[in-house]
């Protein structure tokens, strides 16, 4: 018999004697392995409960969010109402750093220009050299 | 008033419910029949490993734990490593304990074994067998614990997995957390060690 076989008989008869040492474990080792199996099985299903759990609870905090916002659009329509009440045009002008009093007289500069070409040039230099063009007299 | 879009909403609501509880129940019944298979050889490892029948219970359930909670919902063909690789980080854990309160562990134990039952009661039930079977696996399997016993934890662990669980050099080796030349190292000094103890047994 060369080495190697005889390495493989050792082996096997290794794996046969620890096969039967588990084979032949203690009632209550087998048990109490048992009983951890349960416990870890059971586990799965409280880890799941738990998630559902602190799902709902973050759902929770959502809706009392959104409810509370909800009491605010209802308890003060007003402040909601100035905030609807400004177009993308009035920020344009707020922002533009433009004399406000030109966007007043904006309509005469307008009847201006249908009046007559050479009084709206003479507006227009007026308005870009002041950044304030003077209120006329009709 | 149940309306039709109701009704089939709650059809459909329950229809998901009866599929993700038969889901978890066969999951959870796949899960049973795994642990079931490998709970006794994890035992076997762990006691070899520690010496110890409480602490290699604590070890395998741990692992149990472990491995349900993290792992179950991976493809059942990786629990068997999954499951070997949290079972030798347990293993090592508890050796790197003991060796940190090696004197305070030693002074436990002496204390224990004063009080503690005859070690042979612990050992296999062979009331099955005959006397001389009973004498024969009973001296061999001591034997064999004590050669075991006499390995680095590592050299004992990538043996009983490659010799007796059959595992592939490539998968001990994951297993195990080293290269796979690690592993052929560990096991063919483990198998020399062990044929030379055991010489008297099985020659």
């Amino acid at each position: 018999m060369n080495e190697n076989n005889k390495e493989e008989l050792f082996l096997k008869e290794v794996r046969l004697s620890l096969d039967a040492s588990v084979n032949n474990l203690d009632d209550e080792v087998c048990s109490r392995l048992a009983k951890s199996r349960c416990k870890a099985l059971e586990s799965r299903g409280a880890h799941m409960h738990q998630g559902i759990r602190w799902f709902k609870l973050a759902f929770a905090g959502l809706a009392l969010l959104v409810l509370i916002w909800l009491a605010g659009v209802l308890l003060f329509p007003e402040k909601n109402a100035i905030m609807a009440g400004v177009t993308i045009e009035d920020l344009e002008i707020a922002t533009s750093g433009e004399n406000p009093d030109f966007y007043r007289d904006m309509d005469f500069y307008l009847w201006l220009s249908t009046k007559k070409g050479s009084a709206l040039h003479g507006a227009r230099r007026m308005v870009f050299q002041s950044g304030r063009a003077p209120r006329q007299s009709h | 008033m149940l309306t039709k879009n109701s009704l089939s909403f709650t059809l459909n609501r329950n229809a998901a419910d009866i599929c993700n509880f038969w889901k978890e129940t066969s999951l959870t019944l796949d899960m049973d029949s795994f642990l079931r298979s490998v709970e006794r050889k994890a035992f076997r490892m762990a006691e070899i490993a520690t010496c110890n029948t409480d602490e290699s219970l604590d070890i395998v359930q741990d692992t149990m734990f472990n491995m349900v909670r993290r792992y179950s919902d991976k493809p059942e063909e990786q629990w068997k490593p999954l499951f070997y690789c949290i079972l030798q980080n347990r293993i090592r854990d508890w050796y790197r304990q003991r060796n940190r309160h090696k004197n305070w562990y030693d002074f436990l134990t002496g204390w224990k074994n004063e009080d503690s039952e005859n070690p042979m009661d612990s050992l296999a039930d062979l009331s099955r067998k005959s006397p001389e079977e009973q004498a024969l696996i009973r001296d061999t399997t001591k034997a064999l614990d004590e050669a075991l016993r006499t390995l680095p934890l590592r050299q004992q662990q990538v043996f009983l997995l490659r010799a007796w669980d059959d595992q592939s050099v490539a998968d001990t080796a994951r297993v195990m957390g080293c290269s796979q030349g690690s592993v052929k190292t560990h096991y063919s000094r483990a198998v020399h060690t062990l044929r030379k103890i055991l010489e008297g047994y099985w020659p």
